[in-house]
């Protein structure tokens, strides 16, 4: 299954997009966790594309492309900013970040996918999991 | 999301039906708003019936935890599925909130 979606969204039009989304990937039969993870990380990596990336404009899009199988899920999302210092990133699990409210999107998504890789500065992110059958 | 509210003697049961994501939060807070302003200090949330959560509803639940802790009060967190904890510990979360198996053993806590 591929899909390509050029969007606009807010905020809070994503968990019902992602929802509907990832609904789509049921045929494939696909584990309900796996499900929970795969919407959670595009959920996490939309909200910093519309947020950080395109600075909350709306006139901007987010670019979004899902290739599934039942062996693997690769997904590209890609917002119109200037990217951000992927590699600076405070780890939200230290004591000291605990406590604080914003900081796990990123985190989450390394965690939860098999591949992830940045580009253009950290305005197109490239998310892969693998699927154990 | 629907909140469901039970009160227990002085302790508030709130059973979180649905998400907490970045749509629904807003609600959950005000939902906590008016459990502070009328000094409320034992509150349990139950995730039964919690079938999603974001990094949003994470941060949400952290600015709970540092408002009823400002008023001297607590909460805690009860029945969480098997999904919702790994969330929680891969954030290491689980070691801000006190998480209990069940309602009765969150209940006897306070």
């Amino acid at each position: 299954m591929i899909s390509e979606h050029k969007l606009n969204l807010s905020l809070k039009d994503i968990p019902q997009f992602t929802k509907n989304l990832v609904g789509e990937l049921k045929p494939l039969d696909i584990n309900k966790d796996i499900l929970f993870d795969i919407r959670l990380v595009i959920e996490e990596a939309l909200a910093n594309a519309i947020k950080h990336g395109n600075k909350m404009d709306l006139t901007k899009n987010v670019f979004l492309k899902i290739n599934a199988s039942s062996k693997r899920i690769d997904i590209e999302i890609k917002d119109q900013g200037k990217g951000f210092d992927y590699k600076k990133l405070p780890l939200p699990t230290e004591k000291e970040n605990l406590h604080k409210y914003s900081g796990r999107g990123v985190f989450l998504i390394r965690k939860l996918m098999t591949q992830v890789k940045f580009f253009d500065n950290g305005a197109r992110i490239k998310m892969t999991k693998l699927l154990k059958k | 999301m629907k909140i469901a509210q039970e009160n227990k003697n002085d302790v508030v049961i709130c059973k979180i039906d649905g998400e907490i994501n970045i749509s629904t939060s807003p609600e959950l807070r005000k939902f906590f708003d008016n459990l502070v302003q009328n000094k409320t200090k034992k509150i349990i949330l139950d995730f039964t019936s919690l079938s999603y959560i974001d990094s949003s509803g994470l941060a949400t639940l952290i600015e709970l935890l540092q408002r009823i802790k400002k008023i001297d009060g607590k909460f805690y967190i009860c029945n969480m599925s098997d999904k919702i904890k790994n969330i929680f510990e891969i954030t290491k979360l689980h070691k801000l909130f006190e998480v209990f198996e069940n309602q009765e053993l969150a209940l006897n806590k306070f």
